[in-house]
């Protein structure tokens, strides 16, 4: 299996949900080898061997806890290597230019001579939510890793590839092509998902010659299939769905909360400010909510290349009052905010799971979620809008903010549903997907 | 002489249109007439005309000794008169055979019984009127809505002049008893008549179900298990939604086949019969009283009252509604009593049901709503606006506020 990263070095979703599945996947009696571009000290996997592209099988991870730990000065000098998920544009362009020189053969060509992206907020957005601080050239990167795993691969004995998102893609169809071994991608969010209609050309490139390569693709939920279906030629029939498992701190059970403590009432979105998460259109919403209810609050929380347009937008309308802007928020403050409000909002344009909405959650907060996440699919007691439809979000947010009795049973019914989205039946259905491509 | 004795509920609320926070309706135009129309005229074709024709043809067949009675609620008759008047036209026609009995409940098919006893009586007394009127029988048994019953409903139908109720033959109710019995209420002096609830769902829910072992049930079989009562019990009732012909259970599982060739299985039996609610109390004494200690109902495993009434939200827009009663008859308006009783419509309350894990598919099934929270922001919307509506007519009079926030 090929990951990006793995916990406790984590960017967003994507180590934890390897570390779910694989977990479930290895108490189902499935053999892991687990390869990320670097380890960097502190990871615990004693379920499966978890190697380190540099180092090799040598110096693995070893299932059963036979592993070696890697000192604390090893993992500072390769932290960029693990959090370089969002690098900058400029940075992309120079790994775009060496992967077409270098990687692989003529589907990568084809690659090349997709239009340059010239919008602005797709340029914009490339930088790391976190600033430069984990800049690094992201595409050298994944073709060192591709190289990397190209050379392990003729080592490891295993039966097939599963490569998480495209950062690994080209890695596992190197590996594929060296080995004859069949090829999973597994879907955790697409390009289109991240930029809208503005896809960086060679990361789009990537996932279309990792999708194509597939012997089955694997998607996070039915709205991401059709989202995969839709952007890349791939017959529907090899694409799956398999919802993403939550932790158990998310799970934990409704406990019969008193009512919040807040004089007035507050909605919180929270999560990148970018045209995909459609902070935008819960401004227009809000604005009218605001003439009914005015006593209400907004919190946008997160940074983004939208935020200097939103918050003009709230200036002009008049309403700086009603709204707060407080930033990046993370680990405990996050789960505070939560608490404190009394509705999460969630109108994503294209969000492919979406498990902030779970956070909220477990936090006893309802949610109201666009129907354009894959979320949804999981989660049937919560409040639910087309991302555009902005009278009828105005609409559920103000009976959301009028009743106690709505948000307590949608709490309540929501936290259950959570109780059963476990890793074992993800698992379950990822070895069916298995043996659709052994045969 | 034992009997089987059928009862049909025939019901259609008056469902609402969409109706946002930001909407307002002065003329209290809160129905969806088209959707409304059209689920009455599909009804009609797939199950109203053609079991009316097959009861027709039944009573005929059996000169006189097959026997069924019905409970048509006045908001389904209503709708009857707009949409599909053929359809009233064959209830009459059943009326006139003397082999059909006609059931009294509450007109608007509400849960009034529970909230305002001045109101449930006064629509009671219409569904009478309604029923006297068009099919020329005046109720003497009573149905409450989704058979909702306790001791205190007994208290509250018995003083009306009815002979007996309809009832679910709950099993912690009965205990060790059997429902093939009259049976008094411990309470008050009106007799019951209980549920069969496994013959009756056998044809109501599993007729088509493929998984069940009986599957594909015949009249035969049907009938044995009805004759299996002979000596320990006096009627087997079975009482069901009549959408389960043709609805509830589509035509091509057989059930109009199965209805067709029943009446005479039963009767190659020559000690069974059909008879009506009413000749069942005539025919057979009670044996016992019997206490409902709780509000039992014919609705899911729990025949509870939980589906309509489970939730707090289903709490608080009942009082919502019931709330604003003083003040709606107050005024004396017609327009707005009427829009005001068809807002307490228990198919409203139902959509709002979140108990979907045990079993939610029925309820999905009978939403038009995507989700309960949706059904509850949609009433919420047009009782907020006629609580407005209400107030205007009032000339601003100050009117109680029913909801928080």
């Amino acid at each position: 299996m090929l990951g990006w990263e793995y916990p406790p070095h984590i960017t967003g979703g994507l180590g934890t949900a390897c570390e779910g599945l694989t977990m479930a996947l290895a108490r189902g009696g499935i053999d892991i080898s687990f390869v990320v571009p670097a380890l960097l000290g502190g990871e615990r996997a004693p379920h499966m061997t978890l190697i380190d592209s540099r180092e090799g099988p040598s110096r693995a991870l070893r299932k059963e806890g036979s592993g070696v730990s890697l000192s604390s000065e090893i993992a500072k000098s390769h932290i960029k290597t693990l959090f370089g998920c969002y690098a900058r544009q400029e940075e992309l362009e120079i790994g775009f230019n060496e992967l077409s020189q270098r990687l692989m053969d003529a589907q990568v060509t084809e690659i090349e001579e997709a239009e340059e992206v010239e919008d602005e907020e797709s340029l914009t957005f490339k930088k790391a939510p976190h600033g430069s601080r984990y800049g690094g050239n992201m595409m050298d990167e994944v073709y060192g890793f591709s190289q990397r795993v190209a050379q392990l691969a003729t080592k490891l004995d295993f039966d097939l590839i599963h490569a998480h998102d495209w950062m690994t893609y080209p890695a596992g169809v190197v590996a594929s092509r060296l080995t004859g071994k069949p090829l999973v991608t597994h879907v955790h969010s697409l390009e289109y998902d991240r930029s809208g209609q503005t896809v960086h050309p060679t990361i789009h490139g990537i996932e279309r010659l990792g999708i194509e390569s597939s012997g089955a693709v694997i998607a996070v939920s039915a709205y991401t299939r059709s989202v995969v279906i839709d952007q890349h030629p791939v017959e529907g029939e090899r694409v799956f769905v398999v919802h993403n498992g939550v932790s158990g701190k998310y799970r934990r059970s409704f406990r019969r909360r008193t009512e919040k403590k807040n004089r007035g009432k507050t909605v919180l979105f929270l999560g990148r400010i970018t045209f995909q998460k459609g902070p935008d259109y819960l401004v227009e919403a809000a604005s009218r909510v605001i003439r009914h209810i005015p006593e209400v609050k907004f919190i946008i929380a997160g940074t983004g290349d939208m935020l200097p347009r939103l918050v003009g937008r709230v200036n002009d309308l008049g309403l700086q009052a009603h709204f707060d802007f407080p930033g990046f928020l993370s680990g405990s403050d996050v789960e505070r905010i939560m608490r404190q409000s009394d509705l999460y909002v969630m109108p994503s344009v294209s969000e492919p799971f979406g498990i902030s909405a779970l956070e909220a959650i477990s936090c006893d907060t309802p949610c109201l979620i666009s129907k354009q996440s894959g979320v949804g699919e999981v989660l049937r007691h919560a409040l639910k809008v087309d991302f555009w439809d902005v009278d009828r979000m105005a609409d559920l947010m103000i009976n959301a903010l009028l009743y106690p009795s709505m948000r307590y049973e949608m709490v309540r019914n929501a936290s259950r549903e959570a109780q059963r989205l476990r890793w074992g039946p993800a698992a379950h259905r990822t070895v069916e997907v298995y043996r659709s491509v052994l045969g | 002489m034992p009997s089987v004795c059928f009862y049909f509920q025939v019901h259609q609320p008056f469902r609402l249109r969409p109706f946002s926070y930001f909407d307002s309706s002065p003329q209290l135009s809160y129905f969806d007439d088209q959707k409304n129309g059209e689920i009455a005229r599909k009804v009609a074709e797939k199950c109203y005309i053609p079991t009316n024709r097959l009861m027709l043809e039944l009573i005929d067949r059996h000169q006189g000794d097959f026997k069924i009675s019905y409970s048509i609620t006045g908001v389904a008759i209503e709708q009857m008169e707009r949409y599909t008047p053929e359809v009233l036209e064959l209830f009459c026609q059943l009326a006139k055979t003397g082999c059909v009995e006609f059931i009294g409940e509450t007109y608007y098919h509400s849960l009034a019984a529970l909230y305002d006893p001045a109101e449930f009586r006064e629509q009671v007394a219409r569904h009478q009127s309604i029923t006297e009127a068009l099919f020329g029988q005046r109720p003497t048994v009573f149905r409450n809505t989704e058979l909702i019953f306790s001791d205190d409903i007994a208290r509250l139908v018995a003083p009306l002049g009815f002979k007996a109720i309809i009832a679910e033959g709950a099993d912690d109710i009965l205990g060790w008893r059997s429902p093939n019995f009259v049976y008094d209420s411990a309470v008050a002096p009106i007799k019951l008549l209980l549920k069969n609830y496994r013959l009756s769902d056998d044809v109501a829910f599993r007729f088509s179900n493929r998984g069940w072992a009986e599957w594909p049930l015949t009249a035969d079989r049907y009938a044995h298990w009805i004759h299996q009562v002979s000596g320990n019990g006096d009627t087997v009732n079975l009482f069901m939604d009549y959408e389960t012909f043709g609805e509830h259970q589509w035509s091509c599982t057989g059930i109009f086949d199965f209805m067709r060739s029943l009446p005479s299985m039963v009767k190659q039996h020559s000690d069974w019969k059909f008879s009506t609610p009413s000749e069942v109390i005539g025919q057979y004494p009670s044996v016992a009283p019997i206490s409902f200690h709780r509000l039992t109902s014919w609705a899911d495993i729990e025949r509870d009252i939980t589906a309509w009434r489970g939730n707090r939200m289903q709490e608080q827009a009942f009082d919502m509604c019931y709330d604003l009663g003083s003040e709606v008859k107050w005024q004396q308006d017609g327009a707005l009593l009427d829009a005001w009783r068809k807002l307490q419509t228990s198919d409203h309350f139902y959509y709002m049901c979140t108990k979907w894990f045990a079993d939610g598919d029925v309820h999905a099934y009978f939403s038009p709503y995507a989700s309960p929270y949706d059904g509850f922001v949609n009433y919420m919307n047009v009782f907020r606006d006629f609580r407005d509506q209400v107030v205007a007519r009032a000339g601003g009079r100050q009117v109680k506020r029913a909801v928080a926030g």
